[in-house]
């Protein structure tokens, strides 16, 4: 993965639920990235803005590239209950970002299957990460 | 600040520079303003009302028209290293007023916070930075708005001659210079000011002085204004405020002063600064010959000797503006000020607009209007090239001239300077129609040409505005417009003018409520050039977000921390501590864990630069937790916050330091808290936690059997609830868990307990951890010592138990309020216990310890215990018993939770083998006193040595300090892993003492592996009527090898077991292979002859009865006075090489019995499900007295190990113990539902109903006591031919094995059918085989145990094998005597009803061979 790129499910309180980063910035081998690892939140979390736009504006659960800051585009999915997956990412790749988006859409929507999910709480399931992680190297 | 519009117009007004002569200035001091200029400004913004025409002539009505009059000093450009100093100074300035934003958390909170607000009162300190940039850009040779439209001269009255003053100052050479500057146009029209004040200069008409200078300089207008008070203030003291009149007039000249002064003011110490010398280096090429020569106002405070007026003058009109804020104008009457406005009206409706009107006309004829033919396109195009001088018109043409510093002006005359002039011209006078034509026409002419980026930025800029101006006017997109002139601006490094211009665009943006679009501008604007410009523009940006629609809060957060950072950069830890803070609100409670602690950090970071130590503390304990921050950044964080204590604890009070927040490390695990008096030993039983149920159950029980005597209030203060009873100096331990939820390791230094004692505040311990010296072990406080632990290392998330010491030493109550602790040996702090909860297994409860007079106090440790041990072996543990309190130590009980499990042996039983060889032979009885009771099970008194001292009591004491061993013993009694609890409980000697008992819990754990699996069945024995055979099925578990079977012990009352036949010899081979299974055969034999009548009384059964018959009539319980029972153990080796053991042994009984007890009470338990246990122990005995218990020794092959195996209750009794009870019972059960009926206690009756009939339920066998054994030869040789008939006697012997009832019998022998087998000869047709003679019938009664025999004849027809057995009894039993007399009425009164009947029928064949 030559791309760098960070994941965060939104809760509907603006919560991340879920986070993950892929890349050589996230190995460590960006050298300066550790500073900057609470960059990615600000900047996803400021897109959030753009997503409550847009949303009502289209049909489709994926919004494409919402914002941009600096190099750092901003890609949204907005389910159903208002989660809201958010991909920040540095290199376009609509259609892999469409499909890790619907797969993970439906990985999400298997934990909340689990009765004793509640809808805000973080996901701490270690298979839920892994798969995620997974369809990132598929897809991303 | 009306609006974006009006700031746009007056900012872009027509500029008059101000020339004034000495005196003139003079009196503007005396209104304590520093020039002319100065004085008059406010006056240039009042114009209203004002006729102008466009360039067609229309005449239109301007509402309000603004001049801006300057100081022809002040016309250059100030440095921008100037105007960011003021800047910086004036964000400083409005920081420490500590300015804070409405909090923002949710998009609701935006509409309250922020409708009523205006940006300008939000963040004034953006518009000082705009107005600062804007206003004060000064001139510059790209765009003519900053250049004077004319000259206003002023003289005063008080100069002899005005007039002639008045021409010098305009040839002056300071000002020629400035004339002198190509792009400035030396041709504008100068306008005179003759100013009159009748104290300045009395003895002066200012008429004639008027009208003399209008001879000469026709354009004078005559200003009169009042300097002095009317009465001469005193010399001492002119400025004292009682002197100074309050003004009359408004006060216009404050908002403009405050914005000027600051940035003169900086100028002024930038002047200071820097010597003459370097100063040209500083500044601009092209400004620095008249920046020499130029702000000579502040040369005089760099140089008060050359300042003409002398230095008190100069004092007199800093200190005002300097000290306090001076009241300008103060002298000035009203009418002097109508006067003032009328003049300034005048001269620029009168003079200033008709010129600029006229110049319009004539640029417009004259070079626009060529331009924009053909020819005009042609020479634009080609003539500047290549033509030079084509035309006689553009001979004239000067062309751009670049200067050796790059930079290339057009002069005033170029035909692009008079265009663009003219575009400016018609922008300020609002025609812009022709400003946006006109500014399109040179914008073409600038176009792609690298030396003119800034002109050609500069018209782009004003075709943007004049965009956004014109409403409606000129087309193109203003965004465009901006990104042009903003890049061309930053390219041509004059990034001030890109501010300004984006600045202009955001005021007109935001008049118009387009704040969706002024966000990005503002955004595009923060480059890496200026951090304070960023700072401001991001922060403006961030808030344009709040004013959209809906709001976009989030956005707004973001920038709001971008901004901050960039004011964090440039020094502004206020502005920056203020974002920050109002991102906060946004980012808090939403989880966003590193935006969180980022901002902390920073805050924090801040809080401690602006000074504030305990915001940064608080800021900084919000970043020590767990998180998903990288090891590297919390150990970042965590040397930044002890870097910052320690400079905080070198300033701060003890109380500061003491009242700081608890740290959020470590955490400390609540549950975990365990209060004890016993230091827990590593590798040894741990004591456990008291936060379960079970080990309550086991205390409560523990006091019930063990202490009773100590009666219920003295264990109730022991028992009291979660508080710890300890003693005067003995040691009290606490132990509790720590994490530490950071992903680095953390140390922390002198931790010890926080203790109060009785009602007083906990006593304060300050112990400042220093490496290099040895910490005190103890700290010792008045009333209790408390333990130091000098240090602990936690690693990263790393949980760890701590154990802390405190020493009471006076008697009373210590609460343990806290921890004490100093993280990383730098931060003290104090972690406080929660207040306790009432609920009962609260764990905090613990921590208020009784302190009472010295007790003993428990320590036991046991040695060998196995980890690991196979099902039924015999293993000795020993206990090591420590008394580490200051008393002896008495009435040790220990209570199990696997009593069966365990037996305790005395201390001189140490050496006490588990079986004892004997060389009695194979087969021994040994017999054995019991307690026929059920007694405690579990609660096992541990009898200690007796004391050496002689005045002791009897019961053992272990006097203080002293340590005595016990063994015990386990059996492995059930397989599987166990968990053993064991409960001690003690007395103090001191027989006086409250406390009652104290207990100590310790847990054990072992894992018991199968071994062996025993089976056994019992039938009656043929032979003889008082025997059985015994059946052992024996099955070897033990994965590993074989076992070798020693001896089968039975115990019982009654009953010994013996080999099936004495004499046969023992089998050779006892040994059991793995998985092997073996039968064994034996014979019970009674041991004791039939009970004797005086006995029956004591007969277990009968007793059982009796205490049941009384619980049922409802008396109150009664002990059962059981007799002690002799209990028979018969040992029968099973192999002929070993002598039996001996199983009168410590171990074995003790193991056997608590076995038997288990058994003997779950038994019942589960047959009479409603009672309790404790009815249980006054109904039922341990053994009844056909009771059998069977035991099986074995060892494994290499002897090592060896153990036992039980079979518990195997009764021999033909019927059940309790037979007949039913029977005897029936009428009082009838009796007591009779009264169920009528009882108000429903419930109670019912209850008791229920007892009954469990009671009364019938349970296992049911039949008739009476054993019957046919007894007659087997072989009969008879002569038929002699006689026809062969009778032969059979004997019916018939026994009532009941231990109680008489029995009554009926014997009748029964019809034979055709039982002849094997003479095929005779054909069995019309009779049966054999007959009865003789009486057939037999009746009688018989008591318990006894025996009685009939004889019938059998007389066979012929040769053949009968079976004789063939008889049928019925028999009918008498209900037992009921125990009391007194109960006798009843019981007889049942005896007919009572009657138990039963029909016996013999089941097996007897047969008897008649040979012929």
């Amino acid at each position: 993965m030559a791309s760098n790129s960070y994941f965060v499910i939104i809760g509907t309180r603006d919560n991340p639920l879920y986070e993950a980063e892929w890349g050589p910035q996230a190995r460590g081998e960006g050298g300066k990235k550790e500073e900057h690892k609470h960059l990615n939140q600000f900047i996803v979390h400021a897109a959030l803005d753009v997503v409550d736009d847009l949303m009502w504006g289209t049909n489709s659960m994926y919004l494409k590239v919402v914002d941009k800051f600096n190099e750092w585009y901003i890609s949204a999915y907005i389910t159903a209950s208002g989660v809201r997956f958010m991909l920040l990412h540095d290199a376009a790749n609509t259609d892999g970002i469409r499909n890790f988006f619907q797969d993970t859409h439906e990985l999400y929507i298997k934990t909340l299957l689990n009765p004793f999910t509640e809808i805000n709480a973080p996901i701490t399931s270690a298979s839920f990460d892994t798969k995620v992680r997974a369809l990132a190297r598929k897809w991303l | 600040m009306a609006n974006g519009r009006d700031f746009i117009c007056r900012l872009l007004s027509p500029l008059v520079a101000v020339v004034a002569t000495s005196d003139a200035e003079e009196l503007a001091k005396l209104n304590n303003l520093p020039t002319f200029a100065d004085f008059i400004k406010p006056f240039g913004t009042r114009i209203k009302q004002v006729h102008v025409q466009d360039s067609q002539g229309h005449a239109s009505i301007l509402e309000s028209f603004s001049v801006r009059f300057r100081d022809w000093r002040q016309l250059d450009q100030f440095n921008p290293q100037i105007i960011n100093k003021t800047v910086v100074d004036h964000l400083g300035k409005h920081g420490r007023r500590r300015p804070t934003f409405p909090s923002i958390k949710t998009k609701e909170d935006v509409q309250s916070a922020y409708s009523q607000i205006d940006n300008d009162q939000l963040t004034p300190w953006y518009s000082d930075y705009r107005n600062s940039v804007c206003k004060y850009v000064g001139f510059s040779e790209h765009e003519t708005f900053n250049h004077p439209v004319a000259y206003l001269v002023v003289v005063s009255t008080s100069n002899p001659n005005p007039a002639d003053a008045a021409q010098d100052l305009t040839s002056d050479s300071q000002f020629t210079t400035l004339s002198e500057k190509s792009f400035l146009d030396p041709a504008i029209p100068k306008y005179y000011i003759l100013v009159h004040d009748a104290h300045v200069a009395p003895g002066v008409d200012p008429e004639a002085a008027l009208v003399q200078m209008r001879k000469s300089l026709p354009a004078t207008y005559l200003l009169r204004i009042n300097s002095v008070v009317h009465s001469p203030p005193s010399n001492s003291d002119p400025f004292n405020p009682e002197t100074i009149p309050s003004p009359t007039v408004p006060d216009v000249w404050t908002s403009i002063q405050s914005e000027t002064i600051p940035l003169l003011e900086q100028l002024a110490a930038s002047l200071k600064s820097t010597s003459t010398a370097s100063l040209a280096s500083t500044r601009d090429s092209i400004s620095s010959p008249i920046i020499d020569e130029g702000f000579p106002l502040f040369k005089e405070k760099g140089e008060p000797a050359a300042d003409p007026l002398g230095a008190s003058s100069t004092a007199a009109a800093d200190s005002p503006t300097e000290t306090k804020s001076p009241a300008y104008g103060c002298y000035l009457t009203n009418d002097d000020f109508a006067g003032i406005d009328e003049c300034v009206k005048d001269l620029v409706v009168q003079k200033i607009i008709k010129h600029m009107e006229s110049c319009i006309q004539h640029w417009n004829e004259q070079v626009a209007s060529n331009r924009r033919g053909l020819t005009g396109r042609l020479n634009r195009l080609v003539g500047l090239k290549y033509f030079g001088g084509g035309t006689k018109s553009q001979a004239a043409t000067p062309a751009p001239v670049t200067d050796k510093s790059g930079v290339t002006v057009f002069p005033h005359n170029a035909p692009e300077m008079i265009m663009r002039r003219l575009a400016d011209f018609a922008f300020m006078l609002e025609d812009y129609r022709l400003a946006f034509g006109t500014y399109d026409s040179i914008r073409k002419d600038f176009q792609g040409n690298e030396r003119f980026v800034k002109f050609h930025a500069g018209t782009q800029e004003m075709l943007g505005l004049t965009v956004l101006m014109g409403d409606g006017i000129g087309r193109g997109s203003v965004e465009n417009y901006l990104e042009t002139a903003v890049t061309g601006y930053q390219d041509s490094k004059v990034p001030l003018y890109a501010a300004r211009a984006a600045m202009l665009y955001y005021e007109m943006l935001r008049e118009r409520g387009l704040f969706r679009e002024a966000a990005p501008l503002l955004i595009r604007m923060t480059g890496e050039d200026s951090d304070v410009r960023s700072a401001l523009f991001l922060e403006q940006a961030a808030i344009s977000f709040l004013r959209v629609n809906p709001p976009m809060i989030r956005k707004y957060a973001f920038h709001m921390i971008l901004a901050g950072h960039r004011f964090a950069k440039c020094g502004q830890r206020l502005h920056a501590y203020r974002s920050y803070m109002s991102a906060l609100d946004v980012y808090e409670e939403r989880d966003w864990s590193l935006v969180e602690d980022h901002i902390h950090f920073i805050l924090g970071r801040q809080c401690f630069h602006l000074g504030e130590f305990e915001a940064a503390v608080k800021f900084f304990l919000k970043l020590l937790r767990a998180s998903r921050q990288t090891a590297a950044q919390q150990s970042s964080y965590l040397r930044e916050f002890l870097y910052l204590f320690k400079q905080y604890a070198a300033k701060a009070s003890k109380d500061d330091l003491r009242n700081l927040p608890p740290l959020p490390v470590p955490e400390f695990n609540l549950s975990s808290i365990l209060v004890s008096m016993i230091e827990s030993h590593s590798g040894q039983p741990k004591q456990v936690a008291n936060s379960d149920e079970a080990w309550d159950t086991m205390e409560n029980e523990l006091f019930e059997e063990g202490y009773s005597k100590v009666g219920p209030r003295a264990f109730r203060t022991a028992n009291n609830r979660g508080k710890t009873t300890c003693a005067v100096g003995e040691p009290v331990f606490v132990a509790f868990e720590i994490h530490n939820p950071m992903n680095i390791p953390v140390q922390i230094n002198n931790v010890s307990l926080q203790c109060a004692y009785r009602d007083k505040p906990p006593a304060p311990i300050d112990l400042t951890w220093n490496a290099d010296t040895q910490a005190p072990e103890t700290i010792e406080l008045e009333e209790f010592d408390v333990q130091n632990t000098s240090e602990i290392e936690l690693d990263g998330n790393e949980r760890k138990r701590v154990q802390l010491q405190i020493f009471p030493k006076r008697e009373g109550e210590v609460r343990i309020t806290g921890v004490r602790y100093t993280l990383c040996g730098v931060v003290p702090s104090c972690y406080t216990f929660p207040a306790s909860r009432p609920g009962k297994n609260d764990p905090v409860s613990q921590l208020t310890l009784t302190v009472t007079s010295p007790m003993p106090v428990l320590d036991v440790i046991l040695h060998s215990f196995p980890i690991s041990m196979l099902s039924g072996e015999v293993v000795r543990a020993v206990l090591e018993i420590n008394n580490k309190g200051n008393r002896g130590l008495r009435n040790l009980q220990l209570k199990t939770s696997h009593p069966t499990f365990f037996c305790v042996g005395e201390s001189d039983a140490m050496d006490c083998p588990s079986y004892v060889p004997t060389d009695n032979g194979t087969n021994t009885c040994e017999s054995l006193k019991i307690r026929n009771l059920l007694s405690n099970l579990g609660t096992i008194p541990i009898k200690l040595p007796a004391s050496d001292r002689p005045d002791q009591d009897i019961d053992g004491v272990l006097a203080p300090g002293t340590t005595t061993i016990i063994p015990l013993w386990i059996r492995g009694d059930k397989v599987g892993k166990q968990n053993f609890r064991f409960l001690f409980g003690y007395q103090s000697e001191d027989k006086s003492d409250k406390v009652g008992c104290r207990t100590l819990r310790i847990s054990m754990a072992t894992n018991i592996l199968p071994s062996v699996r025993m089976n056994a069945f019992t039938r009656p024995s043929g032979r003889v009527l008082d025997e059985f055979i015994l059946g052992v099925e024996i099955e070897n578990l033990h994965g590993e090898g074989e076992l070798v079977l020693k001896q089968i012990t039975s115990m019982s009352p009654t009953w010994i077991i013996r080999p099936i036949d004495d004499r046969l010899p023992v089998e050779e081979d006892s040994k059991l292979q793995a998985q092997q299974t073996r039968f064994k055969y034996l014979r019970f034999t009674k041991a004791t002859g039939p009970l004797e009548p005086t006995n029956l009384a004591k007969v277990p059964e009968r007793i059982t009865m009796r205490a049941i018959e009384s619980l049922l009539l409802g008396e109150s319980p009664v002990n059962l006075d059981a007799p002690d029972l002799t209990l028979r153990l018969s040992n029968l080796a099973l192999s002929p090489t070993h002598n039996v053991l001996s199983c009168d042994t410590v171990p074995f009984r003790g193991l056997s019995l608590n076995s038997r007890l288990q058994w003997r009470v779950s038994q019942l338990l589960a047959q009479y499900p409603g009672l309790t246990l404790s009815q249980l122990r006054h109904l039922f005995t341990l053994y009844f007295t056909d009771d059998v218990d069977l035991s099986l020794i074995w060892e494994t092959s290499d002897g090592t190990k060896c153990g036992h195996h039980y079979i518990m209750g195997i009764n021999l009794g033909l019927q059940a113990p309790l037979q007949g009870l039913q029977a005897g019972l029936e009428p009082l059960a009838a009796a007591a539902k009779a009264a169920a009926g009528r009882a108000l206690f429903e419930t109670t009756v019912r209850e008791k109903r229920a007892l009954i009939t469990s009671l009364l339920k019938p349970r296992g066998k049911d039949v008739s006591p009476l054993r019957v054994i046919l007894k007659s030869e087997l072989e009969y040789r008879h002569d038929f031919g002699k006689q026809e008939i062969c009778s032969v006697p059979i004997t019916l012997t018939i026994r009532n094995t009941a231990w109680a009832n008489v029995a009554n019998f009926t014997l009748q022998t029964a019809i034979p059918d055709t039982t002849v087998v094997g003479q095929t000869d005779i054909p069995a047709l019309d009779a049966p085989g054999f007959y009865w003679l003789g009486a057939t019938c037999s009746e009688g009664r018989l008591q318990p145990e006894e025996e009685t025999s009939v004889t019938f004849t059998a007389c066979f027809r012929r040769p053949g094998v009968y079976n004789v057995n063939r008889w049928q009894m019925n028999i009918s039993i008498d209900p037992p005597h009921s125990g009391t007399e007194d109960k006798k009425g009843v019981a007889s009164a049942g005896v007919k009803e009572g009657t138990a009947s039963y029909v016996q029928m013999p089941n097996l064949p007897h047969w008897v061979t008649v040979l012929g």
